[in-house]
């Protein structure tokens, strides 16, 4: 009786879920298209790896010094001259980076100061590197229970374009600890507004198995300038309970600093970990920190090998 | 009610609402604003902070001291406060309310009403009785007055309405006598008489009989404002002279009088002016024949009473009448002449023609007078048969010619030769006339004693000759006698129409006859009716306020007597008869001066005037809610509604508003200061040079109003309104077309104002000169020519200074033709005025700055006044002699001219596609 009773809750749970998606699916689209989009206007200027590594297309021919195998050596080349050469392919090094946007409630806010919520921007924030580091050759992956393993190609983006909005959203606000491998990279996407010890608590598992991570926190301008007057009752959006302020104005320079005080806080425990830290806000076009975020992971490639 | 000084209170206990304030005090102190609630994710950062400033728990003192305020005014309007209030009538008791509304009271009613209903109001405040009583005359079977409540009163009262006849004072002071009253009512009354002003005869029996029940108050209009009223109308040659009354004197009064045609349009104008001390002014209307026959109505504009009204019938209109003479022209002897007697009488009633029979009856003819003609001849003896059978009115004189032969046109058989009477060789004495029968037309014409006959021609006996006698002499012989013949009348006078056979022609009775004679002509088919006496059913009668309406029930029909019809509620002013045959029944005055009511004993006397009495509670409700709406407006601000606004932003609108606002202050200021004419350049308009005749330059202003909007509807020149420019001072250039009107009173040009036409012409711009006189031959007084008119006269003085070029009058291919519309003629009110323009000489068009477009175009057929409208677009004036065709003719003319002016003359170039086509198939 009682699995009975679970078993309808589970299955009105699935429905609920399954409409939700829908309203999302439909979005995905044009969410799609606009991340395409962003991620166009990057790519020009960025390269691919322009040094031999081990590939399948053809890099450059050179002459054979001692130590290379013998099976390397190209012999319809170095029969049309004196010298032995060695064919080289293009490296072709593939990274698995594993990505991961913040689903809870307090994404889902967009102030009146702003026109899009946070979590649309975050999304978009997201697949557009995904996109950007597919095109690069990178696999992606995403970081959450049930996720997707990396993968590359206009499938695994659809793929995972369709995960990242699906997929039932955790009320955590920070991502889950699940085994990476070694040398990963991590991408978070959210507002990481939560208490500081708890992010850092996070960002510190993950540091310890050697995954390198960047922290993008997407803020609303509300968030940043508290831009409300007079008499106001501000209600939490993840059941943290609600405050009435007098005044907002005389609370401003307060708030202001606080926050200033958070974000600091934040960039603190990334370096700490090696991470990176970078915020953006809303109102500010999307490609700024797109572009940053890139630059950061190829550069961090690059470096790597 | 609770008097307070200036104030009082209609619903005191209301004021007991104000206790409340303070605890709406206390609890806007207590309750602090509402908040604004806002989601907010980083509200862990939030909680924990320390506000820095004390925050705005409780409502600012200033709003709690507007909303205190609100609440106050609100109870205070409710409460139904009155400003100065009266304090009459707080004894209650009866109110005797007597109004006069006769005709008198038409003409400021609304006014009377609004007393009435203030008074009514008051009275019922007080719950007081009511006794309403009229004045006007009554049918003595209207059930008596009774005392009502003041409710019921007021609505008897709001739907009270003038009378277009005359008050009765003395039955309405009996009707009062008669009027049962209670002990108790009878011991408390108060009297109040809503005079008209005017005397009557029983005024004294009517106060008194208020004086015996109680106090009166008697209200009478100010002295700016008498009642007019208009006497009967009196024909004079060329329209009408009215005598026109007024009841005060004192001040000077300026009004019009109209003219009014069928149709309610209006057919001429003249100004009422009574000097400071007159109370009567005379007014003469001139109009054309043709037009004075359509008139049905004067009117003084804005009367409101029957007595602003004269309703005309067909006795006002005046008859064409033609005259021919058989004798020769004895013009060296006019007192021998037939033509002369005829002409001096008929002249004040009817419209004399002369000339021959087929000539005269070319036109509409109403009469037609053959003196000493005895046979009609030839052609024209079918020509008056005919006329005579479609209802012409034949009227022979005997004479010589007829003694020795005459025509079957007569109504009786004729013996030939004459009788005379009283010749030297005859005993019998000249034959004096016998009374009229009463058959006859002339029938109660008094006859003088000293008329005689002293030859006539005599009629042969027969049985039929009594009825067709309308006089004869004492001896029986026939002196008019008359028959039908068709529709129309054969009327024979048996003596010549000089004084060679009688000195009838002499006397006043001769031209009575003929005037009653002529009022057969009109109607020739109704005058039995008229004559009859048979009753007349009311077709239309005015109202109180001199408005016409459908009758009644209650009129009767009216039956035409011998003394003046008795106007009441039977019968009132109107028309009466059918759309054929009316005649007009008017109010007569019974008095030659309206005398204002003279001093009455024992009674207290006001002036009509503002009421003095006001209700302050919907200006308090107002402001209370206005005080609403900017309280509402405040919360929102505290809420953080409102955009936000800080103090820089706040003070910038402020000033930016207040700088508008000072900036169209300065520019409406602007805008009176500024000069007339460079708004001419703003738009394309019209314009008219400023004569200094008012009534010219009115006529030409309304004339191009008329012109415009005829432009606009028609053309894609969309005139603006019409200026009137003073070459004196006024810059011409930005008119495309001058209208001049030639005037009299024109003065003559200073050399600045020559120069600046002189440029105007010679840059394009085209001058219509109008000398208005409808001459023909235009000449710029080359010698040997003869008289010019009027207008002719100023323009030569005036073309004199100025360089114009030769003139020739516009041909039928000229461009004038061909602008817009294909005409042949250039009407204007008057038709038969040729056109002039500069001469088309070859070369010098070529050359032409104006794109060959004449600088100067001179008519003389006034086409403003064909053009004029007034506010409501009806013509003003009636056109001559083409009626509403012409009027389209003439506004075809004007639209033509100003295309012409505005578009050059490329539609000559048509003269050239016959060539240019030829060229092409080349």
């Amino acid at each position: 009786m009682a699995a009975k009773a679970q078993g309808t809750d589970a299955a009105q749970q699935v429905n609920s879920l399954r409409q939700s998606a829908d309203i999302l699916s439909g979005a995905l689209p044009a969410l799609m298209l606009q991340a395409e989009q962003i991620a166009n206007t990057l790519s020009h200027g960025e390269h691919g790896r322009r040094r031999s590594g081990v590939g399948e297309s053809f890099w450059q021919f050179r002459q054979y010094s001692p130590g290379d195998a013998a099976n390397k050596i190209d012999w319809r080349q170095s029969a049309k001259s004196q010298s032995h050469f060695v064919r080289e392919n293009e490296w072709q090094g593939a990274q698995s980076v594993w990505l991961w946007c913040d689903r809870s409630a307090s994404m889902n806010y967009c102030s009146a100061f702003a026109t899009h919520t946070k979590q649309a921007r975050a999304l978009v924030l997201s697949l557009a590197l995904a996109s950007l580091l597919m095109r690069g050759g990178e696999r992606i992956g995403l970081l959450q229970r049930g996720g997707q393993p990396p993968a590359s190609g206009r499938a695994a983006f659809s793929r995972l374009a369709e995960n990242m909005v699906l997929l039932p959203a955790g009320e955590n606000d920070l991502p889950p600890q699940l085994p990476l491998p070694r040398f990963a990279r991590l991408v978070l996407v959210g507002d990481f507004l939560s208490p500081l010890e708890e992010t850092a608590a996070c960002v510190n598992g993950y540091a310890a198995k050697g995954v390198q991570g960047h922290l993008l926190q997407v803020l609303d301008p509300a968030e940043e300038d508290l831009p409300f007057t007079g008499r106001v009752r501000f209600e939490g959006m993840q059941g943290e309970g609600n405050l009435t302020v007098g005044r907002v104005e005389g609370l401003r320079s307060a708030y202001h600093h606080r926050i200033q005080q958070h974000q600091e806080g934040l960039r603190a425990i990334c370096r700490a970990a090696g991470w990176s830290f970078a915020s953006h806000r809303t109102d500010r076009p999307p490609q700024l920190a797109l572009l940053a975020l890139h630059q950061l992971l190829s550069g961090s490639t690059r470096m790597g090998r | 009610m609770l008097y307070l000084g200036p104030i009082a209170f209609v619903y005191p206990w209301m004021l007991a609402a104000l206790a409340v304030l303070p605890v709406i005090w206390w609890l806007l102190r207590t309750v602090p604003p509402s908040p604004h609630r806002e989601w907010f994710p980083a509200i862990r950062l939030l909680q924990g902070l320390r506000e820095t400033e004390q925050s705005a728990e409780h409502t600012p003192w200033w709003l709690l001291a507007l909303r205190l305020l609100l609440a106050a005014l609100l109870v205070l309007g409710l409460a139904r406060p009155l400003l100065n209030p009266s304090t009459e009538g707080l004894s209650g008791g009866v109110l005797i309310m007597v109004i006069d509304d006769g005709w008198a009271s038409g003409q400021q009613w609304e006014a009377r009403r609004k007393v009435m209903d203030d008074m009514l109001v008051q009275a019922e405040r007080h719950d007081r009785e009511i006794l309403l009583l009229g004045t006007a005359r009554m049918d003595a079977a209207s059930p008596l007055p009774q005392i009502t409540t003041a409710s019921t009163a007021r609505s008897v009262a709001a739907s009270l309405l003038p009378k277009p006849w005359h008050v009765d004072r003395g039955a309405a002071a009996k009707r009062l006598s008669a009027t049962s009253m209670s002990d108790a009512q009878r011991s408390n009354i108060t009297s109040v008489w809503l005079s008209d002003g005017l005397a009557s005869k029983d005024d004294a029996a009517l106060s008194e009989a208020l004086a015996a029940l109680g106090p009166v108050t008697v209200l009478r209009d100010p002295p700016s404002m008498p009642v007019i009223a208009l006497q009967e109308p009196q024909s004079t040659q060329d329209g009408f002279a009215i005598h026109v009354l007024r009841s005060l004197a004192g001040a000077p009064q300026r009004t019009d009088l109209h003219a009014l045609g069928e149709d309610g349009n209006i057919l001429a104008s003249a100004p009422v002016e009574f000097g400071a001390d007159a109370t009567e002014a005379e007014v003469q209307l001139t109009l054309p024949t043709g037009v004075r026959n359509s008139v049905t109505q004067i009117r003084i504009s804005g009367g409101h009473s029957a007595a602003s009204v004269w309703l005309l019938d067909d006795r006002w209109k005046r008859r064409t009448v033609g005259i021919v003479s058989g004798s020769g022209s004895e013009a060296a002897q006019p007192l021998l002449d037939d033509l002369f007697y005829l002409e001096r009488a008929m002249s004040p009633f009817a419209d004399i023609r002369k000339g021959n029979i087929s000539a005269l009856l070319a036109t509409p003819l109403s009469m037609l007078v053959l003196a000493d003609i005895g046979r009609i001849v030839g052609e024209d003896k079918a020509l008056v048969e005919d006329w005579l059978e479609k209802g012409g009115l034949l009227v022979r004189f005997a004479g010589p010619h007829m003694v020795e032969q005459s025509d079957d046109l007569i109504p009786v058989k004729l013996r030939q030769g004459g009788r005379a009477l009283g010749g030297a060789l005859s005993w019998d004495v000249p034959a004096k006339l016998a009374p009229f029968p009463e058959a006859s037309p002339f029938f109660s014409l008094p006859i003088p004693a000293d008329v005689t006959v002293s030859r006539q021609i005599l009629a042969q006996p027969d049985a039929a000759l009594i009825a067709k006698t309308w006089a004869g002499l004492e001896d029986g012989t026939p002196l008019v006698t008359a028959s039908r013949k068709g529709k129309g009348w054969n009327v024979l006078f048996h003596v010549t129409a000089n004084m060679r056979w009688s000195n009838l022609p002499a006397s006043g009775l001769y031209v009575s006859m003929l005037q009653r004679i002529t009022t057969l002509a009109q109607n020739a088919g109704d005058v039995a009716a008229q004559t009859s006496g048979a009753p007349l059913g009311a077709l239309v009668v005015l109202d109180g306020q001199g408005q016409l309406r459908s009758p009644l029930d209650s009129v009767r029909p009216y039956v035409a007597g011998d003394g003046a019809p008795d106007i009441g509620p039977h019968l009132p002013p109107g028309y009466y008869g059918d759309t054929v045959f009316r005649t007009a029944v008017n109010l007569k005055l019974d008095v030659q001066h309206l005398h204002p009511l003279g001093a009455l004993p024992e009674t207290q006397v006001l002036e009509y005037g503002p009421r003095v009495e006001r209700e302050a509670g919907p200006w308090l409700l107002c402001a209370a809610l206005i005080l609403w709406l900017v309280d509402g407006i405040i919360a929102l601000a505290l809420l953080g509604r409102l955009p936000a606004w800080t103090k820089r932003k706040f003070i910038s609108g402020a000033a930016t508003g207040l700088c508008v606002v000072l900036i169209a202050g300065a520019f409406s200021d602007r805008a009176v200061a500024q000069e007339q004419v460079p708004q001419a350049a703003l738009e394309t308009r019209l314009a008219y040079v400023i004569t200094g005749d008012a009534a010219i330059d009115a006529m030409s202003a309304a004339g191009l109003n008329g012109l415009s909007k005829i432009l606009r509807e028609r053309t894609s020149f969309e005139a603006a309104t019409p200026m009137g420019v003073n070459p004196e001072q006024d810059e011409l250039v930005f008119f495309p077309l001058i209208y001049w009107p030639m005037t009299v009173k024109q003065q003559m040009l200073s050399d600045k104002a020559l120069l600046r036409i002189d440029t105007y012409m010679k840059n394009g711009g085209t001058i219509l000169f109008d000398t208005r006189d409808q001459l023909t031959d235009f000449n710029l007084g080359r010698e040997g020519e003869r008289e010019p008119g009027p207008g002719q006269a100023v323009l030569r003085e005036i073309l004199k200074s100025l360089d114009i070029p030769p003139l020739a009058q516009v041909a039928e291919d000229h461009v004038l033709t061909r602008s817009y519309y294909l005409l042949r003629d250039f009407p204007g009110r008057y038709a038969g005025g040729q056109l002039w323009a500069a001469a088309n000489t070859g070369d010098a068009l070529e050359k032409a700055d104006g794109d060959g477009v004449s600088a100067i175009v001179i008519g003389a057929n006034d086409w403003a006044a064909a053009w004029a409208i007034d506010e409501s677009g009806a013509p003003l004036l009636p056109v001559e002699p083409g009626g509403e065709v012409q009027r389209e003719r003439a506004y075809r003319t004007g639209v033509n001219l100003v295309m012409y002016s505005l578009t050059g003359n490329y539609k000559a170039d048509q003269v050239h596609v016959p060539v240019l086509l030829e060229r092409l198939g080349q």
